[in-house]
């Protein structure tokens, strides 16, 4: 079997995840935060530690600024609702995931403004309408860090210092980046940035998001979910204080220790390391592609510009019969369709029909891409 | 018998800051169930040795913890101690 659906979720694990959970249930599991008694501090211990390794991946100083959620969908949505009321601009661009359209097209119906900024054939968005339409005024600009449907990786920096010039706030759709490329959150100029912890970080399902800039004020935001956070009991009003503010309910204790552990072993193993192994894996991908007729490639031709996500289309097939051949004839798991990102594939002129998407990670190999290149070769010309 | 200080957290992860801050310092401290009469929050305080207070209140000041009150702990029971730093 070949696994090259890293994009949807990294598979397999790190070993260390799953020991870390099994040690948490076994050994650590209180409530954390709730109680005082020893099993209920070491699991707030061991969620602390957390924070601390995100806050550092991430270079931000206070790790009380990481706010946990169940996954990066629920973080764009606690930063998109939280922050935008009837009458505010908010600018995005044609490269979004539905976890961002989604949520912007139901606040427009109550009366917020979304631009949506056009971007080139390859996904990268058009700087120059970013500028003129990020203008004064304007609350939020949402950006997707790469595209999970071809790897388009956007120019934050760029488009942090637009925001800023107009006064606006830049939150960064990390799903498919954090952990697949080294972020300085400062550096970048994001002041929110929302990550899943199951994809390129290798930690379980279930975890995921929101951290807010040093310099980000909380004041801002509004909590998306209300409830108990085991602190200020005796109010019923929700507290101001991080990250309780945001993070009511039991939290995902389990799975926050699978994520420390695999974020610790991308730490030992190296973001850098992994990142240059899949721009090497990409670039024969797309040069053992190229040379197939009948086959189209989307997004940059370089791999240094995408993450190791490529996606293609194959003359005289359904992208459907493509995914479920690759599975049957090959084992080779894809993924194929729209990918929940009907507006890049807009952008990419592949809408309805979408694309294949074969995404790399830590565990492929070069047999695995040339396993890949000779099975999309014989699919080719058996039509 | 040593005389004991609390630093008293809005919350449990702020608590946890605090904890991991004063024991890289090499301060012997130790979460705690908060006691009713310091407040009615549920979670817990960091206790130290009283005669530490100074230190760790600055220690905390410069990372800005934000701490809701530092006072000494009224004991009516046995406790237990610290945990050596």
């Amino acid at each position: 079997m070949i696994y090259v659906d890293y994009a949807a979720t990294s598979w397999p694990k790190p070993p260390c995840v799953a020991e870390a959970m099994t040690d948490y249930l076994e050994h650590t599991g209180g409530n954390p935060g709730r109680s005082g008694h020893r099993l209920s501090i070491a699991a707030a211990r061991v969620i602390y530690e957390v924070r601390e390794e995100v806050a550092s991946l991430f270079g931000i100083a206070d790790p009380l600024r990481v706010v946990f959620t169940p996954n990066v969908t629920e973080a764009l949505n606690l930063a998109i609702n939280g922050l935008l009321d009837p009458q505010d601009r908010v600018v995005t661009t044609a490269m979004e995931h539905n976890s961002v359209m989604r949520p912007l097209r139901a606040l427009e119906k109550a009366g917020v403004e979304v631009l949506v900024v056009p971007c080139h054939p390859d996904g990268q968005v058009d700087l120059e309408a970013m500028r003129a339409t990020v203008t004064h005024g304007t609350k939020l600009v949402v950006v997707n860090h790469a595209s999970n449907v071809v790897g388009t990786i956007q120019p934050v920096a760029d488009i942090a210092t637009i925001a800023h010039e107009a006064g606006a706030l830049l939150l960064l759709d990390a799903a498919q980046t954090a952990g697949a490329l080294p972020i300085d959150q400062h550096a970048l100029g994001v002041d929110l940035l929302a990550f899943t912890g199951h994809k390129a970080l290798h930690g379980p399902t279930g975890t995921g998001g929101l951290v807010l800039g040093d310099d980000f004020d909380p004041s801002l935001l509004r909590p998306l979910v209300r409830g108990g956070t085991g602190s200020r009991s005796e109010f019923e009003e929700q507290p101001d204080n991080l990250p309780d503010k945001y993070e009511s309910g039991t939290p995902n204790g389990v799975g926050i220790a699978g994520l420390g552990a695999a974020i610790k072993w991308l730490r030992d193993t190296g973001i850098h390391t992994i990142r240059a192994q899949e721009i090497e894996l990409s670039r024969a991908l797309i040069e053992g592609l190229s040379a197939i007729p009948g086959l189209r490639l989307y997004g940059p031709p370089r791999a240094e510009d995408r993450t190791a996500v490529i996606s293609v289309t194959l003359e005289g097939w359904r992208v459907s019969e493509v995914g479920l051949a690759l599975d049957d004839e090959y084992g080779i798991l894809s993924r194929v369709g729209l990918h929940c990102s009907p507006a890049a594939h807009r952008t990419l002129g592949t809408f309805p029909e979408g694309t294949v998407r074969l995404s790399l990670g830590p565990a492929n190999t070069r047999s695995d891409v040339e396993a890949v290149i000779a099975a999309m070769k014989e699919l080719a010309e058996s039509r | 018998m040593n005389e004991y200080g609390v630093a008293v957290f809005p919350s449990s992860s702020v608590a946890m800051r605090a904890e991991a801050l004063a024991q890289r310092a090499g301060y012997a401290v130790r979460l705690i169930p908060t006691p009713r009469d310091v407040s009615s929050d549920c979670g817990v305080v960091l206790r130290f040795d009283w005669a530490k207070r100074s230190g760790i209140e600055s220690l905390l000041r410069e990372a800005k913890v934000d701490v809701l009150d530092v006072r000494p702990l009224r004991q009516s029971h046995r406790t237990g101690g610290l945990p050596s730093a």
